[in-house]
């Protein structure tokens, strides 16, 4: 199974909630927000419903400066300094660290490597990324190390330098690798992406992914995940919060303070968005014309109580169970040519279905529509680029 | 500096060997002869051309620095499809000068150059070549770490039974070793069959297999149409990363009906190293259809 959990803060049942569903593949757990008790019961909960965890370190929200902060990474030994100059000796204790973490909790199998968050290919940064890295594939062994890597959006603007990246990183003999990719805003729903940058990130798990034969997680996706899954991603992960389901280093850096509670939404996967439940859902349940927007077991759910009842907890089982479900239906399709045209006819009739609902008199939030053709738009930039064959 | 030598010379300085006719050519840094011995043994004899000086710093030419590392690769390389040595290299006075020589197996059918001019190539010989030659590479870099770099027609030996052999050493990179050229200055080569890391200068340093990959691509080609993928008819090139950036791998589709090959042609002719297969091994995955 292709898509995994991203945890947070606050999980309760949701976990064992998803995998109800049967399209659930793991968890990238979170050491910031259990301490390694409360972790290592998380990681037997998981493993008793069959499903993978991996430990994100999270070690990017340390440097470069400002430094973030995390509850509970001290009692991980994961409150990981670095220096941009860092040893061979700061190096491998860094990497110790991590497989401390992960044996404590008893994740054996795939580790997550330490990194530093990089604001750009060619960053100052990036040899240490790269060290750390192969430290670690020398260290733990080839076949059980995961590649993270933490990025800004922006150092997908310029391919030249992402191409000279990419031929450094396909030398190293590991499993995958990990992406979390900051978007510069927190909003939600997310703006849509810089096309051109979000089609390099496509190129890049291409590359690795279907060209490389490496395993590609990208985690933070939300819907962008979907077409990941198509270019040629193993995983997707995405979570309860908002700030689960993009990537923003600044959530640590500068924790905001509470804020209003966020309105119930639920994805509608035909219209690869979460809309408000109470209103937007509601306005077009109500237009018979407009009753294919929805899934059978969207409507089911959504007609069997008035949706101003649908809590946040619902809501969030919901978005990750339906993300799971579309995931699903991607990955049974083998071929990434075949993947690639069956999201692009899906983006395509989703964006007729926008027409239909803007026809029918019914308003949504434009960003929902813009992001879908970013989407689609990504997508047709990443076949014209790479040249892939569609089926 | 090179010297020409001269036939007379050589014959008197190797009573050893009956050498049959004149010198076939030279190979770079060395002058090639066909000889064989008493025996009856046919062997390549290669003499380097430049002369042995009394170098007092010890460090040697750069081709001197390339013949012990061709040396010793052939020495330490052992597989039926890269060509190994016959006598251990040694010093000769001919002429005036001294020279470092040595024997390695002579290919009783020529090269893959002499084959495709006579109009030799095609599908069957394009898959026979990938499939030996990537055994030949995966040998080379899994075991030892080497990338030949310099694979073309006129480097790929026949031997009397149609075997392809892996020649020429010389300009080999051995990954564990320091590089004989600057880092940053662009790597030794032969322009029609380089790849894009080899003429371009920032990417110098990244030579590694995939270096080998796109070379062998470029010969494959060659073999499976008959002309080059990039340059053919040009005189000269100015701009070659544009004309490796446009090739359009549909043009094998009249050549072979072989997807395997053709993949895998087309694979290793990207310009970028990522997008190329990772190693020999996973070439032959798709060569046999495996992977996309």
């Amino acid at each position: 199974m292709t898509f995994f959990i991203q945890q947070g803060y606050g999980k309760g049942s949701k976990i064992a909630d998803v995998a109800e569903g049967g399209n659930l593949g793991g968890v990238i757990l979170s050491p910031g927000d259990e301490d390694p008790v409360k972790l290592g019961e998380t990681v037997r909960m998981i493993r008793g419903l069959g499903l993978d965890a991996r430990l994100d370190p999270q070690s990017y929200i340390y440097a470069p400066e400002p430094a973030g902060t995390a509850n509970n990474h001290p009692a991980h030994g994961l409150d990981l300094n670095f220096s941009w100059h860092a040893t061979p000796k700061q190096v491998t204790r860094a990497i110790r660290s991590v497989r401390r973490a992960n044996e404590a909790i008893g994740v054996t199998d795939r580790w997550l490597t330490p990194t530093c968050w990089l604001a750009s290919f060619e960053n100052l940064w990036t040899p240490l990324s790269l060290s750390l890295a192969a430290a670690a594939a020398d260290d733990w062994g080839g076949e059980r190390t995961i590649v993270s890597v933490a990025v800004s959006e922006d150092a997908f603007a310029d391919w030249r330098a992402v191409d000279v990246w990419l031929d450094a990183v396909t030398t190293l003999d590991v499993a995958g690798f990990y992406f979390a990719i900051d978007r510069k805003s927190s909003t939600y729903p997310p703006n849509p992406w810089n096309v051109d940058h979000l089609a390099n990130i496509l190129r890049v798990i291409y590359r690795l992914g279907e060209l490389n034969g490496y395993e590609v997680a990208w985690g933070y996706s939300d819907v962008e995940g979907l077409i990941g899954l198509a270019a040629g991603a193993s995983h997707a992960a995405s979570g309860w919060h908002y700030s689960l389901r993009q990537f923003n280093r600044d959530k640590w850096v500068r924790k905001s303070g509470g804020g209003s509670a966020p309105t119930p939404r639920a994805l509608v996967g035909r219209l690869w968005a979460p809309l408000k439940a109470a209103d937007e859902v509601h306005y077009i349940l109500e237009k018979p014309d407009l009753l294919s927007t929805f899934t059978r077991s969207e409507r089911t759910l959504f007609e069997a109580r008035p949706l101003s009842s649908f809590t946040l907890g619902e809501a969030q089982v919901q978005y990750m169970s339906t993300l799971a479900r579309s995931a699903r239906i991607i990955e049974e399709l083998s071929d990434t040519g075949q993947r690639i045209a069956t999201v692009l006819e899906k983006l395509g009739i989703a964006d007729d279905r926008y027409e239909a609902i803007q026809d029918s008199g019914i308003v949504l939030d434009p960003r929902y529509r813009s992001r879908l053709r970013s989407l689609r738009q990504a997508l047709e930039q990443l076949v014209a680029s790479e040249k892939i064959p569609l089926v | 500096m090179a010297l020409e030598l001269d036939d007379a010379s050589v014959t008197a300085a190797f009573p050893e060997y009956v050498i049959q006719g004149g010198k076939l050519g030279n190979a770079g840094f060395k002058a090639v002869y066909r000889v064989h011995t008493v025996g009856g043994t046919e062997l390549a004899l290669k003499i380097v051309r430049e002369p042995i000086q009394n170098d007092e710093s010890g460090e040697g030419s750069p081709d001197l620095l390339r013949f012990a590392r061709e040396v010793e690769a052939m020495t330490s390389v052992s597989h039926p499809h890269i060509i190994s040595i016959n006598d251990a290299p040694g010093q000769r006075q001919i002429g005036v000068a001294s020279h470092w020589w040595y024997t390695e197996r002579f290919c009783e059918r020529g090269t893959l150059a002499d084959l495709l001019a006579a109009g030799g190539g095609g599908e069957t010989v394009a898959r026979q070549l990938l499939e030996e030659m990537l055994d030949a590479l995966d040998h080379l870099s899994s075991v030892h770490e080497m990338v030949h770099r310099d694979i073309k027609p006129d480097n790929i030996g026949i031997g009397a039974l149609g075997e392809m052999i892996l020649l020429d050493l010389g300009i080999l990179v051995d990954l564990r070793l320091e590089r004989i050229t600057n880092t940053y200055a662009p790597s030794p080569l032969s322009i029609p069959w380089a790849a894009p890391e080899q003429i371009t200068a920032i990417r110098a340093n990244g030579i590694d297999t995939r270096t080998d990959l796109f070379q062998l691509g470029v010969v494959a080609f060659q073999t499976l149409t008959g002309t080059h993928p990039f340059y053919e008819g040009l005189t000269s090139v100015s701009d070659p990363i544009r004309l490796i950036d446009a090739f359009d791998p549909s043009v094998m589709d009249g050549y072979t009906g072989d997807v395997g090959v053709r993949r895998l042609i087309a694979r290793c002719l990207r310009t970028s190293q990522n997008a190329r297969p990772r190693s020999p091994r996973a070439a032959l995955a798709i060569l046999n259809g495996g992977l996309s």
